[in-house]
């Protein structure tokens, strides 16, 4: 029976991840002519139409359309217009910097913003929950660029570390990965907070105190467990994005990264990369949803078919 | 077996905090209790009676605090409250059962696992045996086949096998105290009767002492050797059960008493000749649930129900919880379709009408629901939410508030509610406003659903006096669903008894409390607490009537 479940949810992926590529074709060509776009505008109009064939944008869209997935289908990803290298080489040479970047500001947000929310539930109405609470609204309020500035800028200030574009050090990688970390650390704590509260308020908790059960225990055993259920569900959006999300924070900081060549490509109408980057990102979005349902089977055990 | 005095509470007070409706939760309580005895604390909503069990166990909510008084446990007092000598009192010598069992139970836990909790953070027996202990256990308190039970989650249960993981949690290491709070409150009768057959024969076989906290008169008649009657934080009456039942010395607790509706229906004195206002002719309604894609599973939620409704004329439909008796009012009202059968509405046919020709036959029923906190709008003045009804259905806006006010005065409410919000009201003034809401479109049939199971036992005899003088003044039809036998023998002419979606007994109340024909109307009627006690024939005296006439 669970397999079953898990072949109708990959099923749906399959059709979210079909949906938002042909959404994304559609709209891509509808944003003006890339010939013109990447030719040169002193070229003749006979160049740029000797592009357009080339490329196949003389082609009716669904014409256009039947062709890209078709060669989706055997592998073929299509090439960069403006490189003619295979867009999955050149996306796949960035991933691991987005990657590294994402997945440090997915561990800050997760070992900071958990513990954190915890705290002020276990603590409530007192001076660590308010000051918990208010860095929280702090950490959402304030705008991804302005906060990454104001880090490069203390960082220059007062360790005398210049965060030079395009190299990867210790400090380059953890600027922005606190940057990029810091609205989810907001949203989590808040979020872990009331649901611990609301596990607390329980009266299986209030049973587990009658057992003579610790307190160290009723927390781990009991209310973390079922306050995990809703905080799941949070962190598999905010993981999704962490990796899609990353385009302010890696302008800002000039991490060599996915988000960084996504924006390059949108300006130069590079329609293969961008088409790519959408179809990497949906991917995982819907990898995660996948990873994120699974989850619940395993710590719920009223969602399990019986 | 010599009487040891195992708890004995000395003027405890709680306070409650500041801006409260009183200064106390608790005040002055006084008791004791010896092994192989239980004490029935009883007492309407707020009373603090669950406060008292709370504060015995050293498990206050944050917001109270214990201010004075003295709990003495064997002979000693009871350690600090958050010390770790409570901790480890707490489960093994003290133990406690709660009123909602399912939700007292971890969801994602195997209820198996949490029972051996209880030996494992008190140090007792390694794992096997634990587990062995624990089936044991199972077995005791009567769940069928221990170690499926051991392997289920607590969804898997019901409400009568979760409680009785509950009881074999709190009796895993034989504690000298048992503090029940409402223990069968939140399940049906005839599970209820089980579960304080149970109690009363833990009180033998363990010689446990037991503080049981309940609202029920009915339960207090079952269980109790003595009882205290609690009143706003303040011990009233505290008495033998024969004493409390029989010579109650206290005023209110007369009123309380006299206030539990009897099992003995009055004769029927309905005219039976008035004009038939609803008949259902053999409605039934089918679930399915999916399983999968393909495959699915249907029960009948109603089968073949008939019967039929005259003109002032009160019908009830009693049973317990998942019977289709919320089904089958649902049907009636036209919010579920009806998979076969035929309802009608005077001698208009409704089984298949339209929502616009329903629309204006909507106002002959009018319903009342379970919970008065819930069915009105919190942003909705009262005056509104009583002439919304008819201003829709055509009435002049002026009409309509003459109207709303009039039935305000009808229901025993003040004219100055009208311009007040619900929640300046108590739950039984709320469910009057609900009634004189749904009596603003004149219906010819009121539904009941629950309405008074919500309440006290006071506010209940209260509101069941005023739908009998409604009744009476405005002459519609009642169709009255409860799973209370006491609120129906009371109030119902006739009587249709569900199970599992089936009729299985419907004719006049008075015959079918005096020979029932089916088994398991039987068993509803034995499984009733405190069935033998004829509540309204407790004596009152003079003071009481003074009191009486005053008001």
């Amino acid at each position: 029976m669970n397999a079953q479940f898990l072949l109708g949810k990959i099923i749906r992926s399959v059709i979210t991840l079909w949906i938002t590529v042909s959404l994304a074709f559609v709209l891509l060509r509808l944003a003006g002519d890339p010939a013109e776009a990447l030719i040169p505008p002193d070229a003749g109009p006979e160049v740029v139409e000797y592009y357009r064939v080339k490329w196949g944008f003389d082609k009716p869209i669904h014409v256009q359309y039947f062709k890209y997935f078709g060669a989706l289908v055997r592998g073929d990803f299509g090439f960069s217009l403006h490189t003619g290298k295979p867009v999955h080489d050149i996306v796949f040479q960035k991933v691991p910097n987005t990657l590294l970047l994402g997945g440090t500001a997915f561990l800050i947000a997760l070992f900071v913003g958990i513990p954190l929310g915890v705290l002020a539930a276990l603590k409530r109405n007192s001076l660590i929950d308010r000051v918990v609470m208010s860095f929280s609204v702090f950490a959402f309020a304030m705008p991804n660029f302005f906060f990454g500035l104001l880090l490069i800028l203390s960082a220059a200030m007062i360790f005398h570390t210049f965060v030079g574009a395009g190299e990867l050090t210790f400090w380059s990688l953890i600027l922005p990965a606190c940057t990029l970390g810091l609205a989810n650390v907001g949203s989590l704590a808040r979020f872990t907070r009331s649901t611990v509260l609301e596990t607390l308020n329980k009266p299986f908790m209030a049973a587990a105190l009658a057992k003579g059960v610790g307190m160290s225990r009723r927390i781990v055993h009991h209310a973390l467990p079922n306050a995990a259920i809703p905080i799941v569900t949070l962190l598999g959006l905010s993981l999704g994005g962490l990796i899609a999300g990353s385009v302010v924070t890696e302008t800002v900081f000039g991490w060599p990264g996915v988000g960084s060549l996504l924006i390059r490509a949108v300006q130069t109408r590079d329609l293969g990369v961008v088409q790519f980057i959408v179809l990497m990102v949906a991917s995982t979005m819907t990898a995660v949803n996948l990873m994120v349902d699974l989850l619940y089977l395993v710590i719920d055990p009223r969602i399990r078919v019986k | 077996m010599a009487l040891d005095k195992i708890l004995e509470v000395d003027s405890l007070s709680v306070a409650l905090p500041p801006g409260s409706d009183r200064e106390q939760a608790i005040e002055n309580i006084d008791f004791s209790i010896y092994s192989g005895e239980t004490l029935c604390l009883v007492g309407e909503s707020g009373s603090g009676k669950s406060v008292t069990g709370q504060a015995i166990l050293g498990m206050l909510p944050g917001t109270l605090k214990q201010k004075s008084g003295k709990v003495l446990f064997q002979g000693r007092p009871l350690p600090d409250a958050d010390s770790l000598e409570m901790q480890k009192i707490r489960g093994s010598e003290i133990a406690m059962i709660f009123q909602e069992p399912q939700a007292a139970l971890n969801p994602i836990q195997r209820v198996g696992r949490q029972v051996e909790e209880v030996f494992k953070v008190h140090g007792q027996y390694s794992k096997t045996q634990s587990r062995t202990r624990v089936l044991d256990l199972f077995d005791s308190v009567g769940l069928p086949n221990p170690i499926q039970i051991y392997r289920s989650y607590p969804h898997q249960l019901s409400g009568g096998q979760c409680q009785r993981v509950v009881i074999a949690t709190a009796l895993a290491l034989q504690p000298k105290l048992l503090i029940a709070d409402e223990p069968t409150t939140a399940l049906d009768v005839t599970t209820q009767a089980g579960i304080l057959e149970l109690i009363n024969e833990l009180k033998r076989s363990q010689n446990a002492a037991i503080l049981f906290i309940t609202h029920d008169f009915g339960v207090v008649a079952e269980v109790a050797d003595h009882v205290l009657v609690m009143r706003d934080g303040v011990s009233v009456e505290a008495g033998s059960r024969n004493q409390i039942f029989e010579h109650p010395r206290n005023h209110y607790t007369r009123t309380l008493l006299r206030s539990v509706p009897d099992m003995l229906p009055p004769e029927n004195l309905h005219d039976r000749d008035s004009e038939l206002v609803l008949r259902a002719e053999s409605v039934s309604r089918i679930y399915s649930k999916t399983i999968n894609w393909y495959q699915s599973h249907s029960f009948n939620a109603v089968e073949n129900v008939s019967f039929s409704l005259k003109r002032g004329q009160t019908l009830g439909i009693v049973g317990e919880s998942g019977c289709g008796k919320s089904t089958l009012l649902r049907c009636i009202l036209r919010l579920e379709a009806v998979d076969s059968g035929r309802i009608f509405l005077g001698d208009r046919e409704i089984t298949h009408a339209s929502e616009q020709q329903l629309q204006p036959l909507r106002k002959k029923i009018q319903v009342v629901l379970q919970d008065p906190y819930t069915s009105l709008n919190p942003r909705q003045k009262i005056l509104n939410a009583i002439a919304e009804g008819p201003i829709i259905h055509g009435k002049e806006k002026r009409d309509a508030h003459l109207q709303a006010l009039a039935l305000l005065d009808s229901v025993g409410l003040n004219a100055s509610s009208a311009d007040r919000y619900p929640h300046e009201f108590s739950g039984g003034q709320r469910q009057r406003i609900c009634i004189a809401r749904a009596l603003a479109l004149e219906p010819e049939i009121l539904l009941a659903d629950e309405a008074v199971s919500a309440l006290d036992v006071s506010i209940q005899a209260q509101i069941l006096d005023l739908l009998r003088d409604l009744q009476r003044k405005f002459g519609f039809a009642i169709l009255f669903v409860t799973h209370d036998l006491r609120v129906a023998a009371s109030l119902c002419d006739e009587l249709i008894v569900m199970r599992q979606g089936k009729m299985v007994e419907y004719g006049p109340t008075a015959d079918l409390f005096r020979t029932p024909q089916s088994d398991y109307t039987r068993s509803l009627l034995h499984a009733s607490p405190g069935k033998d006690i004829q509540f309204s024939a407790i004596a009152l005296d003079r003071s009481d009537n003074a009191l009486e006439v005053s008001k």
